[in-house]
């Protein structure tokens, strides 16, 4: 088993996410506890079955910008 | 450069109205993702609240797809990594009042290749602005304005048949994913 360690968020990720590998997110979609910052790791969840890692490269306001990165990053 | 935000606006033209199509939505139909999704997009819905002439309020809505024509589940999975998917009846929702807005969405200019089809399920309207400030509020502000919400959310979400897996014989490639 897999212990995970990291935030999760979840959220839609459609073709043009996965194609830029990057999203926006709104800060809504957190709880408020995670703490957030630029340089934090966390996964992104698409709602069904596929979890993807992702670093928060921006933050502005209430949005947060995510990239998302290859398994081994 | 801003952050890329999504802008949604209301579809005038093409499939404007729904009959007795199917409604298809992927992703999570956790109640507590739905209406965080819901909260964290209630501000994109200006263009279209000013169509149906309610400016000045926030609706919360679920963003879904019409089986419209050739717009089949795996054609509009294209490029997404979704396995499943979970339907629901138009006219059924609208004979339980819901209503359904045609709406085209686009991020910094680019439309979505599914706007054709794309449909909002109105989950909550009427809502003042203020009454949603703490969506980014404490940990505990933010569970007590969704669980005000869950009701009705979950009276919608009920209505949900699946998940329904995607068939593999459709022929669209469902997970070209290449990073950058």
């Amino acid at each position: 088993m897999k212990t995970i360690t990291r935030p999760v968020v979840t959220t839609e990720v459609n073709a043009r996410m996965l194609r830029q590998g990057r999203l926006t997110i709104h800060e809504a979609l957190l709880d408020g506890d995670e703490n957030l910052q630029v340089g934090a790791k966390l996964l992104v969840h698409d709602g069904d079955v596929t979890y993807l890692s992702a670093a928060v490269t921006a933050h502005e306001g209430d949005l947060w910008e995510l990239t998302l990165q290859r398994e081994n990053e | 450069m801003p952050l890329s935000r999504d802008l949604v606006q209301p579809r005038l033209t093409g499939l404007v109205e729904l009959t007795d199509e199917a409604l298809i939505r992927f992703g999570s139909v956790e109640p507590h993702q739905v209406i965080k999704a819901a909260l964290a997009t209630a501000d994109l819905y200006g263009p279209v609240l000013e169509a149906e002439r309610l400016a000045d309020q926030a609706v919360l809505a679920m963003s879904c797809f019409a089986l419209h024509g050739d717009w089949t589940p795996g054609r509009l999975a294209v490029g997404t990594r979704y396995t499943s998917y979970y339907t629901v009846g138009a006219s059924m929702l609208r004979d339980l009042g819901y209503e359904m807005w045609a709406t085209d969405t686009s991020t910094d200019g680019e439309p979505d290749p599914t706007n054709p089809v794309h449909f909002d399920i109105v989950i909550q309207r009427d809502i003042p602005f203020e009454a949603l400030a703490d969506r980014t509020g404490s940990p505990a502000q933010r569970r007590d304005l969704r669980n005000r919400f869950l009701p009705e959310l979950e009276r919608l979400l009920d209505r949900l048949d699946g998940p329904q897996p995607l068939a593999d014989d459709e022929g669209y490639d469902r997970d070209p994913w290449r990073l950058p």
